[in-house]
């Protein structure tokens, strides 16, 4: 087992990793960020997704080695320097865009994705988007309104 | 033994070790990952581990579910990992396009140059995040999906000699066109579309490349290094790179899958069809059926239907072609049977005709969900 460096939120972490482990492993039980969910673990629910090199993936579905040298977001690299929400995570409080929350931090890392390259969606984009996350509480309505919101917000602070 | 005491004493809900459960998924197999330098260095490190030790992985999300199930005819020791490679690109190249082996699913569906039959398809597997981890060799490539090959039933696959789909459920995972040995359908949705479009793949190995047609890539099943397998790419060999070659003028394109579920799916049947048209009328056409053959399954009757035929399709061309895209369908009858797809597959053909000459259409229906 070597010793190896991942980039998470901006920050380096020196870890060893077993070829087993998955990102999703890693993230939750060696570096303590619980924030990123743990599922199904087959690739199908998104509660584990978290933003690799700029693209939404299932974290239960990549091995923690293949994410060396890549940049890795979590729910946790969203707040800022004074801990304060994201614009998304605020608008899914707003809105009402969640239940019991489990899989929240997964619907917002994939929000963030789509909303990074595609900063106004319609919403049939959104719900593209979002194919990939399940959600067993809210009926996905107020989701879809707290993206709108969201982009809506993003656009209003870069003017 | 007492029945009583040993039921008193036995594993409660919790506990690791209940009989007949399933091991956590979380517990993946021991074994070595190792990043490859270059396409030989990874063919070199697969011929010295061995067919029975090493496997090929990039985006890892076939490669990571069999290890999950436990597969135990799929579990290798060492994983040589090609992600790092610079295989990912789709370059444009003398009218077509060269599109890497590890080029991510999602910037083919992205990408607004590729053929709309391509890009289309690219957009109907799975997820955002499958489609962002995946690639288009491992789409092209990806184990087939059969519960009996993927639960570890003794099948050909698996080093037995019976196909259990072929006399068990093969609603929805197994041939419509016949078969020998096994019966489990080809499941990508990029496969028939790179077929559609007449592409060429590369394959290194250790004694050189080799360029082959589609249809020499996945030509069905046969034993490859002693495994049951549709494709041709050997253990030890690495698919580097698919060609598309220049469309023909007047060409146009369109792909339509019919999946159960609305999202994260495999295909009942998928349709990928190329019309080469002059003036208004068809020269030439391509039509591929996806998911219901053991091979992406080129319905030749519908081709030659179409040619001469004048666009925009008249209703009764459509329905035509979609007629003869199910020519000599031989769905299964034992078992649960699967004759309802044949069904489905003609209906995908089409609605990917029709979508041609209407603009906006869906490109995937989902009957359970609509």
């Amino acid at each position: 087992m070597e010793s190896t460096l991942l980039s998470v939120n901006g920050q380096k972490y020196n870890v060893s990793l077993e070829p087993s482990e998955s990102l999703n492993h890693v993230i939750r039980e060696r570096l303590g960020l619980i924030g990123t969910k743990r599922g199904c673990e087959t690739g199908g629910c998104g509660s584990c997704t978290v933003i690799v090199d700029g693209k939404a993936i299932y974290s239960c579905m990549m091995y923690a080695m293949q994410a060396v040298g890549k940049q890795i977001i979590t729910i946790e690299g969203l707040q800022g320097n004074n801990a304060e929400l994201d614009v998304i995570q605020r608008s899914f409080m707003v809105a009402g865009g969640l239940q019991c929350g489990y899989c929240t931090p997964g619907f917002i890392m994939s929000a963030k994705a789509l909303l990074d390259s595609n900063p106004d969606p319609q919403l049939g984009e959104i719900k593209d988007a979002l194919v990939g996350n399940l959600c067993r509480c809210t009926g996905y309505t107020k989701i879809f309104d707290s993206i709108l919101l969201a982009a809506k917000e993003r656009q209003k602070s870069n003017k | 033994m007492d029945e009583g005491q040993g039921h008193a004493a036995g594993p409660t809900v919790g506990e690791k070790n209940i009989v007949g459960r399933r091991k956590m998924r979380t517990e993946v197999s021991k074994f070595a990952l190792i990043q490859a330098t270059s396409v030989g260095d990874a063919i070199a490190k697969l011929s010295s581990y061995g067919v029975d030790n090493s496997a090929v992985i990039s985006g890892g999300t076939d490669v990571i579910s069999r290890n999950k199930e436990r597969i135990a005819t799929m579990m290798p020791q060492y994983l040589i990992d090609i992600s790092g490679l610079p295989l990912n690109y789709i370059t444009p190249s003398s009218g077509g396009f060269k599109i890497g082996a590890t080029t991510p699913v999602i910037d083919v569906a992205n990408n607004t140059s590729v053929p709309a039959v391509l890009s289309q398809a690219a957009n109907a597997v799975a997820t955002p995040q499958i489609q962002s981890m995946g690639t288009v060799a491992g789409d092209v490539l990806q184990e087939v999906w059969c519960e009996y090959v993927r639960n570890d039933f003794p099948c050909w696959r698996n080093g037995g000699n019976v196909c259990y789909g072929a006399i068990g459920d093969n609603r929805y995972y197994h041939s419509i066109f016949g078969g020998r040995l096994c019966y489990a359908n080809h499941a990508g949705d990029l496969a028939p579309a790179l077929t559609a479009l007449n592409a060429t793949a590369t394959i290194q190995s250790q004694t050189g490349t080799s360029t082959v047609s589609m249809e020499d890539l996945i030509p069905g099943i046969n034993v490859i290094s002693g495994r049951v397998k549709e494709n041709i790419v050997a253990w030890n060999e690495i698919l580097t790179e698919f060609q598309i070659p220049a469309p023909a003028s007047g060409s146009v394109s369109a792909f339509y899958k019919v999946r159960d579920r609305g999202t994260w799916d495999f295909a009942l049947a998928s349709a990928s069809v190329v019309l080469n048209v002059s003036g208004s009328t068809i020269s030439s056409a391509r039509v591929v059926l996806g998911g219901v053959d053991v091979k992406p399954h080129i319905a030749t009757s519908a081709q030659s239907y179409l040619a001469g035929k004048s666009v925009p399709l008249s209703e009764a061309d459509i329905a035509g072609a979609a007629a003869a895209a199910v020519d000599g369908a031989q769905p299964l009858t034992t078992g649960t049977g699967n004759s309802y797809r044949v069904t489905i597959a003609s209906g995908a053909v089409s609605k990917a005709l029709r979508s041609i000459y209407t603009p906006n259409q869906p490109t995937v229906y989902a009957p359970l969900s609509s």
